[in-house]
């Protein structure tokens, strides 16, 4: 490992998820097996105080690469290590550390919190689980998280129920939830494509602040460019299992390269009509099957641009520049 | 005329938990070959007005006032089975799943042949076959299909379908609820684009109801800003986008993220109100940085500025 990643908290080395397929009798008879490659081959970093936007469609792979950094997945290969350390060689007390320092948030607070429990006794969970503190300790902890995430006054939103709050609220709850065990990476999943328009900017605003308070390093996860524009340091734009660019948000959306990343700027419905068709690439088709992934870059049944090289070599992330990296034949020489 | 008037239209709902008045006292006019975009959260009523229309709401809706009027004539008065001729063939709707307009048990040609028989066409199968498959291929979706099952088609295909099922007896008027809500980025552009097509090849009219300003920018003419079961701004939509007068308005185009634009967000301070005890006088006053006394007492009417419609008493 080189000594750049030694200090980045958490590095993903050419991550692959393959998931079993389920076998027809025809396939059980001639002992073939299929998988889906969700992720594969996936590789960034994400240094201190950081926010990494991964951005793509339904299909691409982007949750699975949350599910697995979280543990909750485990990789067919590839690493991830948090603080140079792979987290899937952890056990015990190391474990537990980790899972503290790492939480999630997720797409739909309306699933993501029990709608019997008190938002008090969600928020605090954590810190019973954990056996941190002593009860009035952890409910102090609990009133802080909540105001972190600006539902004040907290003794007010401790003792209600999540069916008494907005979808914007519950989301701070879940938000809240997150922050309590006072983690260092937070995982977003889409945390705002299930709530409300106007409660959308609340909740990137808090995010945003988190980082600026606490130093809060953030995989945020997204099919919504704009939020990615408006919250990201960098971006990292996955189709089919595999990242086609990286780089800084300004590299990414001001010269975005990849036809992928293109034809997705291009669909972002924007207030000024023209300002769309100006940079729009028009990809033929939708998402192939994952299961039977087209040979070459996988992109090239839909390209306008694909050529002979599309169909059968896969183009490989490279930099063109400035740390921005693109897998596509019309960026790599030769 | 109007192909479409609604007029002062009031719908409420009788919950457990209480009475909620979704809609109160709603105006929209709607003319021939029109999009006319709705825009608003969730609980605003947008998809209440559009079931309203068509009088396809759930049973715990009233219907408390105000009228609907298509061609000049009141939906709200009608006999059911006049209704029913009307539903389809004059007005059609698609909504945010197509699976609510689909059957996942018969496949595509099945529920075309179906349409054509419930208001009578009298097709026969090759011509029923017939008629369907251009529809779809018209709608970007290969003939073939037509014998496939649903869940056999990608979502965009399936909402490609809804659409096509809508046109099928070509109505004047089309109600697109959330129809790309569900779909990908790149989906949804395409439906967008369908849409487009579809107003031009067919010269429908479309109310078109959705959260997202910018689909609306793509595709309406004119705009409606629904917030708390009223409409708060009515007008051309390149007018309302570029100035807009109602508060709301204001900070829902200022919180919603653009590329290449500002990342300092303005979010709309608080929440949405609680539908069942909405707040006195305007309905947003709590939320908006510009209310006083009166804003809190009195309930602000839309009222016509210039060539738009504005209910803020200071706009």
């Amino acid at each position: 490992m080189s000594h750049a990643t030694m200090h980045k908290l958490l590095s993903l080395i050419d991550l692959k998820v393959y998931f079993p397929v389920k076998r027809t009798i025809g396939e059980v008879l001639s002992g073939r097996r299929r998988f889906l490659k969700a992720v594969d081959g996936v590789s960034f970093e994400i240094g201190k105080g950081e926010i990494l936007a991964l951005v793509g469609e339904s299909g691409s792979g982007k949750t699975t690469v949350a599910r697995t950094v979280v543990g909750l997945v485990k990789p067919t290969s590839g690493k991830v290590l948090y603080e140079g350390k792979d987290i899937f060689s952890l056990n015990g007390e190391e474990l537990r550390r980790y899972r503290r320092r790492v939480q999630m948030v997720f797409q739909d607070p309306a699933v993501s919190l029990n709608p019997r429990l008190r938002v008090g006794v969600q928020v605090k969970y954590p810190l019973d689980v954990n056996n941190i503190g002593t009860p009035e300790e952890r409910k102090e902890r609990a009133f802080k998280a909540l105001e972190a995430v600006g539902l004040t006054p907290p003794e007010e939103f401790y003792r209600r129920y999540p069916h008494q709050l907005s979808g914007g609220q519950r989301q701070r709850v879940a938000i809240a939830r997150a922050l309590v065990l006072e983690p260092e990476l937070l995982i977003a999943d889409e945390p705002i494509s299930n709530i409300d328009v106007s409660a959308r900017a609340q909740v990137l605003t808090l995010l945003k602040e988190l980082r600026r308070r606490m130093g809060l390093s953030m995989l945020y996860i997204t099919h919504d460019l704009s939020s990615a524009w408006a919250i990201a340091d960098r971006v990292a734009v996955m189709y089919l299992g595999k990242i086609v660019e990286y780089g800084t948000v300004e590299q990414v959306f001001s010269e975005p390269l990849h036809p992928y990343t293109r034809a997705l700027l291009g669909s972002v419905p924007s207030i000024t009509p023209q300002q769309m068709l100006a940079v729009r690439v028009a990809l033929k088709g939708e998402v192939p099957n994952a299961l039977d992934l087209p040979p070459g870059c996988r992109l090239n049944p839909r390209c306008p641009f694909a050529s002979e090289a599309c169909r059968v070599s896969e183009p490989l992330l490279v930099d063109v520049g400035g740390g921005h990296l693109v897998a596509c034949h019309l960026y790599s020489k030769g | 005329m109007s192909l479409l008037e609604v007029r002062d239209l009031k719908v409420s709902y009788t919950t457990r938990r209480g009475r909620i008045e979704a809609l109160s006292g709603v105006s929209l006019a709607l003319g021939e070959g029109e999009v006319v975009g709705v825009v608003g959260e969730s609980g605003s009523g947008k998809s209440t007005l559009g079931q309203a229309i068509l009088r396809l709401l759930p049973r715990y809706a009233h219907i408390e006032g105000g009228e609907v009027l298509f061609q000049g004539r009141n939906l709200l008065e009608l006999e059911e089975d006049e209704m029913r001729e009307i539903r389809g063939r004059e007005i059609a709707m698609v909504f945010q799943d197509p699976y609510s307009s689909l059957n996942p048990v018969m496949r595509i040609i099945d529920h075309f042949s179906e349409l054509y028989e419930e208001h009578g066409a009298g097709y026969t199968r090759e011509e029923a076959a017939k008629l369907a498959g251009d529809i779809l291929e018209k709608m970007g979706v290969p003939r073939e299909k037509l014998l496939e099952y649903p869940h056999q088609m990608s979502g965009g295909q399936r909402q490609r379908v809804a659409i096509a099922l809508g046109l099928a007896l070509n109505p004047r008027l089309l109600i697109a609820d959330e129809i790309t809500t569900a779909l990908d980025a790149l989906v949804e552009a395409q439906i967008v684009d369908l849409l487009k097509e579809v107003r031009h090849t067919f010269k429908t009219s479309i109310l078109f109801i959705t959260h997202n300003m910018g689909l609306v920018a793509q595709l309406a003419d004119k705009v409606t800003v629904m917030y708390a079961g009223k409409i708060v701004e009515f007008g051309n939509t390149r007018d309302v986008i570029s100035s807009p007068l109602h508060p709301y308005t204001k900070a829902l185009l200022a919180s919603v993220p653009r590329i290449g634009g500002s990342k300092e967000l303005q979010p709309i301070p608080g929440d949405p109100p609680d539908m069942r005890s909405p707040p006195p006088g305007c309905r947003f006053h709590p939320r908006c940085p510009l209310a006083t006394e009166k804003c809190r007492s009195e309930e602000p009417p839309l009222k016509l500025k210039g060539d738009r419609l504005v209910a803020c008493h200071y706009a």
